[in-house]
């Protein structure tokens, strides 16, 4: 817990000069969460160069190009506004959601992540890399491996293995803190943008309620709740204009997973459908640059993809034979039918406010084509694929539309509370982003 | 428009109520432990006895050993990869050699680029490999130099 701890720490301390910089004047809280968030960025690509560099992994060495990284960014970025204070009496109105988030934390790190993914992808290449002393590219490239997806981006299991620097070998016991360290930040940044948004406190309150049951993914030790922290800060702060912060959130998440690469071009879709954004879809760029050397890498090694192998067009046609498995799709949507229909709602009562929202939602929906695309080429059983994995994806994306329904929906319902002269809360007000 | 101040109360009473996870909550009363115990073995559950027998081999091998696993399975997908992924997993920094492939075909060959042998639950009788050490549920044989 210790090793978890200390590596938690210095994550979120190497991120923090670079958010300084790239979300100036944030409150304290969320800079803390956009901090460990890039801080695992940057984490990820110190070990990642070390092993390219062929240099076994070890405290001093990470900590010596961790000074000098963070040296060059303090330069770069010097001069920048103090974080705003958080009051404490928001934290009193916050209460229930820090109490879902300490049952989560006891959910999470009840014993070693128990999933089959971590078992046989990102826990067991942790381990593999832990012992090695760095990326074994070898292990990668060895066929007799191809089920544990060689290609995946490393940053969850290199964060894995940052625990195992500080602890001084491989400990899985308490791994389950990175889902409870991601949700906690992803909480921190998105409570504190609509609490912005919409100007009051107690709507930030209850928006944090209501998404933390979707931001604290239940799959412990894989990299589907680390993706989630990643997109949605990332795209709510392109919506907010703050490009380059959103496009940095975003390249750490095509670090940590495939799907957050294709929500980098999403995302860049969405842009073009919003006209203050589209001019701006250039400084996207942070987000390539950040994930290109795991691109290169992985076209160097040629790490195989297997969405990509054999023949694709004998794939589709296969599937297509048997069409009605698609059906399954439906079958294994995730549930929550309760909160559909309450999403559902809030396009009725608030539709003018839903089409303000296109870059989000054309975001979403392109990333849902794209997973859509996934079942038609997969080269697994498309039902077997289906089961295993829809629900997963289509959690990526629930929360951002959450999000629309509750920042479209919350002024009406607090209308009483919030109206203002100036509509900015009120039901009539037009919900464009700051 | 007094309808939707109330439609969107509601859709946002929908929304929290649809979200919430109760489970979580079980997990600040004693029942965490249960859930505990219950998760501890979780990827091992169908082959009780493979975990144990796989940390013993890890014990009785060196880091870089190549170790074929032989399971009582010849389907890839009927138990062969359940437990080759998770043995695996017990023995990072060992190289495991699979015996079947996915499309269910033997590999006798990889036997003969294997070091040694992690028989769970098989006869263990095999020409060129001698046993080293014993578990409860099968035997770790080593090529015979």
């Amino acid at each position: 817990m210790i090793a978890a701890s200390l590596a938690l720490l210095v994550t979120t301390l190497l991120g923090l000069p670079i958010v300084r910089w790239s979300d100036p004047g944030a409150p304290i809280s969320r800079t803390i969460g956009a901090a460990f968030l890039i801080g695992t960025g940057i984490v990820t690509l110190i070990l990642l160069s070390l092993s390219l560099a062929g240099v076994a992994w070890s405290l001093t060495i990470f900590f010596a190009i961790a000074i000098v990284v963070e040296v060059a960014i303090f330069f770069i970025t010097k001069s920048t506004p103090r974080p705003r204070p958080i009051f404490r009496a928001t934290l009193l109105l916050f209460i229930p959601t820090i109490i879902i988030l300490i049952a989560y934390a006891r959910f999470a790190t009840a014993v070693a992540p128990w999933e089959l993914d971590f078992v046989d992808n990102w826990g067991l290449k942790g381990r593999v890399f832990a012992l090695h002393g760095g990326i074994d590219f070898s292990f990668l490239r060895i066929g007799w491996y191809w089920w544990t997806h060689p290609d995946y981006p490393p940053l969850l299991p290199l964060m894995f293995d940052f625990v195992s620097l500080f602890s001084g070998g491989w400990e899985a016991r308490w791994l389950g803190v990175f889902n409870v360290a991601f949700a906690v930040a992803a909480m921190l940044i998105v409570s504190s943008l609509i609490i912005e948004e919409l100007e009051s406190v107690a709507a930030g309150a209850l928006a944090a309620f209501a998404l933390v049951f979707l931001i604290a993914t239940p799959w412990i030790g894989i990299a589907d709740g680390p993706l989630v922290a990643f997109l949605l800060p990332g795209a709510l702060m392109i919506r907010r204009r703050n490009i380059t912060h959103g496009a940095l959130l975003l390249g750490c998440g095509a670090l940590c997973k495939n799907e957050g690469l294709a929500f980098i071009a999403a995302v860049a879709i969405g842009m073009l459908f919003d006209r203050e954004l589209r001019p701006k879809i250039l400084r996207l760029w942070p987000a390539l640059a950040i994930t290109a050397p795991w691109l290169i890498v992985r076209a160097t090694e040629k790490l195989a993809t297997d969405l990509a192998q054999g023949s694709v067009l004998t794939r589709v046609s296969e599937h297509f034979q048997h069409v009605e498995t698609y059906a399954l799709l439906l079958k294994y949507v995730g549930g929550r039918p309760m909160m559909w229909i309450g999403i559902a709602l809030t396009v009725v009562v608030a539709a003018r406010q839903w089409m303000r929202e296109r870059f989000l939602l054309v975001a979403v929906l392109v990333q849902t084509c794209f997973y859509l695309v996934a079942y038609v080429v997969t080269p697994l059983d498309l039902a077997f694929h289906i089961r295993w994995s829809w629900d997963r994806l289509v959690w990526h994306v629930t929360p951002l539309v959450a999000f629309v329904a509750i920042v479209t929906a919350l002024p009406l319902a607090m209308r009483v509370a919030t109206a203002a002269p100036s509509g900015r809360g009120g039901a009539e007000a037009p919900l464009a982003p700051p | 428009m007094q309808w939707r101040v109330w439609g969107a109360r509601a859709a946002f009473l929908l929304v929290i109520a649809g979200a919430f996870q109760p489970f979580y909550l079980r997990m600040l009363t004693p029942a965490h432990d249960a859930f505990a115990r219950q998760v501890a073995n979780l990827p091992f559950r169908k082959t009780p006895g493979l975990h144990e027998f796989m940390e013993g081999v890890r014990a009785h091998t060196a880091p870089g050993e190549r170790i074929a696993i032989a399971v009582p399975f010849t389907r890839w997908d009927g138990g062969y990869a359940y437990a080759y992924t998770r043995s695996t997993y017990v023995l990072a920094g060992r190289w495991t050699v699979p015996l079947v492939d996915a499309n269910d075909r033997p590999l006798p060959r990889n036997l003969e680029t294997a070091d040694s042998i992690a028989a769970w639950r098989v006869d263990a009788t095999v020409r060129g490999f001698v046993p080293v050490w014993r578990g409860k549920d099968g035997v770790l044989l080593r090529r015979q130099r």
